[in-house]
């Protein structure tokens, strides 16, 4: 792969008090720009713990986290800035990431006025512009957290992180709390948004197939380690390591259907 | 023809509410033969719980429930809390989303087990039965389990005790309400596949409540798709998902994500728009302002669910001439 690195775990290693077994143990991956990169992977698997220590949050133990070429645990101050805008996150649950008490159009004006990426006479229309690019009603703005529905919510949280023009947006199961036809729009917006704006998307997820629909590139996680990487399609096509195999059977497929039970 | 196990005729059922009366289910029929699975399939808001609440008398005070839901020639509209025993816990059962909010955290699974059994009146050989009940939910360390608490098992565990507990009472129908959809996909697996294997074993019915057209066609024979509270398509569950007739069944099955496509990979396709507010339901069709087949007839006349042949229904005028 060509494509330059932006974002890198390097052996990473995760250990948390009291538990016997790292969270992450020596895990390796590269995100690439423009291709859109997979996690895959199911409770306790480490992926959580992963998002945390490529945003910075969680310190490795071992191992490090490289942004352009620069150990993320080693910036301080000012050469932070860069890094917090240009990596973002969008969380899984649209209820608990929004402040209840601010309208859509003060919670993201917060984030414009904060990194400065808009004056005080042009906010309201940056953010309209932001609402209208995740697919919503600029109306939208002047409205609560609680009046929305999920989609719409996850939709915010979207126009939140790509208002920073971010280059990798970091994505924790974003669509598992929505129904199927909402997940769809939602996968959609992701997909679109990467090409159009150039966001390389790392999507953490249990749903194999939801992983398929949008990434090139895919990682296996089970207990901490990487179990299988490489394309998504070869991964999901000719999986090599018994629990991918395992995790591609689960996956409830609209075709081959069961025969159900005769009556 | 025999009688359903359970049929529901004409079910309304309004919350009172600080704007106004709302409509959650809007004159739903349909019914579940006995050992037949039913997917009642439909996205938030479509009215799919409210409904499968109603059968049980569980919906809270402030709803108002009319029509008709008879249960084996019995009618279940109206019943008071005594009216409910011998019924609830015994010919129904309930298994709901979140096991962990389903079980109660201070008591272990083994005296939860009990309860359920001694509610469905089966208190004698009491420690037999609950062995038997945990062997059946795949559950193998049966002591240590049975002296657990909640939190101290994993969510499938949890999830196999309250469908031990549900069991209990040898019901004829089982209600599942999004029972895997809090469960990783492994166990939601396993989980799917015991239930499949319980209900074929003991013939018991199943009305299963699913988001996942995945799920329901693979767990059931027949499903009932809902939309804005009303029932949109009826029909065979294998035959409805290759060849759905109503163009929001469609939409639904182009929206589930797939590993596996053929000639490569295609983007997987939204249903624009979202399902309405029950304060301000479209004229006409109440799908029209989602649907790609709109015309004019559709904004003014709100069609009818109409039979299409060999026991499948669809609320669309052209349900026929669409095609995929």
């Amino acid at each position: 792969m060509s494509a330059p690195v932006l974002l890198a775990a390097e052996g990473v290693s995760v250990r948390y008090a009291g538990l016997a077994r790292p969270a992450l143990d020596n895990v390796s991956l590269q995100v690439h720009a423009g291709v859109p990169l997979g996690v895959v992977g199911e409770s306790g698997s480490g992926k959580s713990t992963l998002i945390r220590t490529l945003l910075g949050l969680e310190r490795p133990a071992a191992g490090r986290v490289v942004y352009r070429g620069q150990d993320v645990a080693a910036m301080r101050g000012t050469a932070l800035r860069p890094f917090r805008r240009k990596v973002q996150m969008v969380f899984q649950d649209p209820y608990n990431s929004l402040n209840p008490r601010m309208t859509v159009g003060q919670t993201l004006g917060e984030v414009l006025t904060v990194h400065r990426l808009a004056g005080r006479g042009s906010v309201a229309r940056v953010v309209g512009d932001l609402l209208g690019q995740v697919g919503l009603d600029p109306s939208l703005a002047v409205r609560y957290p609680h009046e929305l529905s999920g989609g719409q919510r996850q939709r915010i949280g979207i126009a939140r992180a790509i208002s920073l023009e971010p280059e990798v947006l970091l994505a924790d199961e974003p669509v598992s709390a929505l129904d199927v036809s909402v997940q769809a729009q939602v996968l959609g917006l992701l997909d679109r948004l990467g090409r159009e704006k150039g966001i390389t998307l790392v999507l953490i997820a249990h749903d194999l197939a939801v992983v398929g629909s949008v990434c090139q590139q895919m990682v296996v996680m089970e207990q901490g380690r990487i179990v299988e990487s490489g394309p998504a399609r070869s991964v999901i096509d000719q999986p090599s390591h018994p629990y991918t195999r395992q995790l591609i059977a689960a996956v409830p497929e609209i075709e081959p259907l069961m025969p159900p039970a005769p009556l | 023809m025999p009688e359903p196990l359970l049929q529901l005729d004409d079910l309304r059922v309004t919350f009172a509410s600080d704007l106004g009366e709302v409509c959650a289910v809007d004159r739903v029929s349909f019914t579940v033969d006995r050992g037949e699975v039913v997917a009642l399939v439909g996205e938030s808001g479509s009215g799919k719980s409210a409904s499968a609440l109603a059968v049980g008398g569980l919906l809270p005070e402030y709803a108002r429930v009319e029509g008709r839901i008879r249960l084996g020639g019995d009618d279940l509209v109206g019943r008071t809390n005594s009216g409910w025993r011998g019924i609830r816990g015994s010919r129904i059962a309930y298994v709901f989303q979140e096991p962990a909010t389903a079980l109660n955290p201070v008591f272990t699974a083994g005296y939860q087990i009990g309860e359920a059994l001694t509610v469905a009146g089966r208190t004698d050989r009491l420690d037999e039965r609950m062995a038997e009940l945990l062997d059946a939910v795949g559950l193998r360390d049966a002591g240590r389990i049975a002296s657990s608490y909640p939190h101290q098992l994993s969510g499938g565990q949890q999830q196999r005790v309250v469908l031990a507990m549900a069991l209990a009472g040898e019901p004829d129908l089982l209600i599942a309400d999004e029972p895997t959809t809090a469960l990783d996909v492994t166990v939601q697996a396993q989980i799917l596949d015991l239930l499949a294997g319980l209900q074929r074993s003991r013939g018991m019915a199943v009305l299963l409540i699913t988001h996942n057209l995945a799920i329901a066609a693979r767990m059931a024979h027949r499903l009932v798709v809902l939309y804005a509270g009303q029932v949109v398509e009826e029909g065979p569950a294998r035959e409805m998902i290759r060849a759905p007739r109503h163009p929001y069944t469609r939409a639904l099955v182009r929206a589930v994500p797939r590993l596996r496509r053929e000639g490569g990979a295609v983007p997987l396709v939204g249903i624009p728009g979202q399902i309405p507010s029950p304060f301000a339901l479209p004229s006409g069709c109440r799908f029209h302002p989602r649907c790609g087949h709109c015309v004019a007839s559709c904004r003014e006349q709100a069609p009818v669910l109409s039979d299409t042949g060999a026991g499948w229904r669809c609320r669309c005028p052209f349900a026929l001439e669409v095609g995929t």
